[in-house]
């Protein structure tokens, strides 16, 4: 019986899961991180300069692509032009293959498990490359940037984070953008 | 108008300072308000310029909750902005906070009126308009704290002011004094009251300027008195002396300095005198006129001087005879007159003959050789009907006289 029902038993629970999962992110702030992104890394100074595009990575694991692609789509809503006379150019790239994101700007990472994302973080550390993460609780492991969720929306910011990889953030960034302090907690 | 140099001096310095103090305060009134508009156009196109890429920036981002916040916290951080509305493309208030009825906007306060539109600062896409309006509630502060300094200054200027007319009064007490001091000062009188002061200011070294002068005059006056009094004296004691020497003079010009009788000017001034009162009283009056008999023959014998001492000796015997109230008077040489008032003819006679035989009787002795003299005498009485002048009386004794000497010499003959 097992064996009759295994491979259906096994589609449906990946079906779920990963319908679940994708269920999980809000597309309206789905929508405000694809407005917030390009920006980012307009208002940032970082070892990878942007030459003609502006290029970001996109990490998640293989049941997110399609949250990705929301991404990708709400980006080309928003900026159908590019912005800045820059087109904006999307890698999409799966947490184990994380080593290709090394000539962007800006690593995207969606959710992921915890061992998959300490490797991404460090990577991103070891190359120098500015993170976003969906999701905020990410900063404490050493994402860069997300954003914070309370009364009004607003950037989320690990400045120490940013400071260590040699990154420089736009003042009037830094001014509308909440800071996290990993050891006083958020400020 | 004549007003005295205190008056002048105290207006001027009062109005001098008023007009300083309000000419420093206008200025300083107008630079308040000129640093005011200048700080506050500053300051807010500062916080414009400041506030509008933040906005800019959130709307961008799609954090459009994110700008109410931030405008509230600029709101409660200005005080002065009275009005804030941030409106996008499509006509929706994004936020509005009005804290009063808007204020009627003026040229003069353009600077508290700012317009501007919220643009990508990448996609140059307008994105909303801001409007700001802010009030002057710092320059009405300014204005009214500067009142109150106003106010401290001009009192404490009042307070000075009061104090400067305080001290004039007080100098100009001390020239008052030194005036009125002069006015009574009275140099016989010795009555200057001020004393020498020690103090060294103008006004004190000029009272002991004048204190000093005036015992200079008080003892030049004490001078000139002593002196006028000498003077006085020896006027007085020369006007004695000249009326004595009047007297004197007066005397010799009226007596016959050799028989010490009346003269004959004398005779003539006094004698009309007497005819008129004799007229005028209708009481009569006789005159007696003698001459020495051969008198020349006694000079040419016994010389000139036995001659004065006959005429000396006749005189003596007339004084001796006549009564205090007759006159007589050496009239020539050897002639003498006597006037007689109240005496008529036969009272005339009668005394003729008294002083002739006395005359006759009369001894003079020269070189132990007895002398005598005799007299021829005429006697005339006043006829009141006809007399104008005594010259008629003295006519007629002369007429007399001479009948007596043609008669034999040394008798007496009488008019009818």
């Amino acid at each position: 019986m097992f064996q009759i029902i295994h491979p259906y038993i096994i589609i449906v629970i990946v079906f779920c899961y990963s319908t679940l999962n994708a269920a999980t992110y809000d597309m309206d702030l789905l929508n405000t991180y694809s407005k917030l992104t390009p920006r980012f890394i307009l208002m940032s100074t970082q070892k990878n300069k942007i030459d003609q595009d502006i290029n970001i990575c996109l990490s998640f694991d293989e049941e997110d692509e399609r949250v990705a692609d929301e991404f990708i789509n709400y980006t080309a809503l928003n900026y159908p032009d590019g912005i800045k006379n820059y087109k904006i150019k999307f890698s999409k790239i799966k947490y184990k293959n994380i080593s290709l994101c090394s000539d962007t700007q800006l690593i995207f990472l969606f959710r992921t498990n915890s061992k998959a994302l300490k490797k991404a973080i460090s990577f991103s550390q070891d190359k120098k490359i500015m993170t976003i993460a969906y999701d905020n609780q990410l900063l404490v492991e050493g994402v860069d940037i997300s954003l914070f969720l309370g009364r009004d929306t607003k950037p989320y910011i690990n400045l120490k984070s940013v400071l260590d990889k040699g990154i420089r953030l736009d003042n009037l960034l830094l001014r509308i953008s909440k800071i996290y302090n990993n050891k006083e907690g958020s400020r | 108008m004549t007003r005295s140099i205190e008056f002048k001096m105290i207006v001027s310095i009062v109005l001098f300072t008023l007009f300083t103090f309000g000419l420093e305060r206008y200025q300083m009134s107008l630079s308040i308000k000129k640093q005011f508009i200048d700080f506050k156009k500053s300051k807010n196109e500062l916080l414009i310029n400041t506030i509008t890429p933040v906005l800019g920036l959130n709307f961008s981002l799609g954090l459009d909750s994110a700008n109410k916040e931030y405008l509230e916290e600029i709101q409660a951080q200005n005080k002065d902005l009275e009005f804030v509305s941030l409106v996008d493309t499509n006509n929706n208030t994004i936020y509005i906070h009005n804290t009063k009825e808007l204020p009627k906007l003026e040229d003069k306060y353009e600077y508290n009126y700012w317009v501007k539109d919220i643009v990508d600062e990448y996609t140059k896409e307008k994105l909303a308009t801001l409007e700001l309006r802010f009030s002057n509630l710092e320059l009405e502060n300014m204005r009214k704290s500067n009142l109150e300094i106003t106010t401290n200054i001009a009192l404490i200027t009042i307070v000075l002011l009061v104090f400067f007319i305080i001290f004039t009064k007080l100098i100009f007490k001390s020239l008052n004094e030194l005036r009125d001091s002069v006015l009574k000062y009275d140099p016989k009188k010795n009555n200057f009251p001020l004393d020498l002061s020690n103090n060294k200011d103008e006004v004190t070294l000029m009272r002991n300027a004048i204190i000093s002068m005036v015992n200079k005059i008080t003892a030049y006056t004490e001078i000139l008195d002593n002196t006028n009094s000498l003077l006085e004296e020896k006027v007085k004691q020369r006007t004695l002396e000249l009326e004595k020497s009047n007297l004197e003079l007066k005397k010799l010009a009226s007596v016959d300095p050799l028989t010490k009788l009346y003269n004959r000017r004398h005779f003539t001034n006094s004698s009309e005198h007497i005819l008129e009162i004799s007229k005028r009283n209708k009481t009569p009056l006789s005159m007696i006129m003698m001459d020495i008999d051969n008198f020349k023959y006694v000079n040419d014998t016994y010389g000139h001087q036995f001659g004065d001492k006959v005429i000396v000796s006749v005189a003596s015997t007339l004084m001796e005879t006549i009564r205090k109230s007759d006159v007589v008077c050496r009239f020539g040489g050897e002639e003498f007159i006597v006037l007689l008032p109240q005496t008529d003819l036969d009272g005339a006679y009668a005394i003729a003959e008294k002083i002739r035989k006395k005359i006759e009787k009369t001894e003079l002795t020269l070189n132990e050789k007895v002398i005598s003299i005799t007299v021829s005498v005429g006697v005339a009485e006043l006829n009141i009907l006809e007399d104008n002048s005594i010259e008629n009386i003295i006519n007629r004794a002369d007429s007399h006289m001479y009948t007596a000497k043609q008669s034999g010499k040394n008798r007496t003959c009488i008019s009818a």
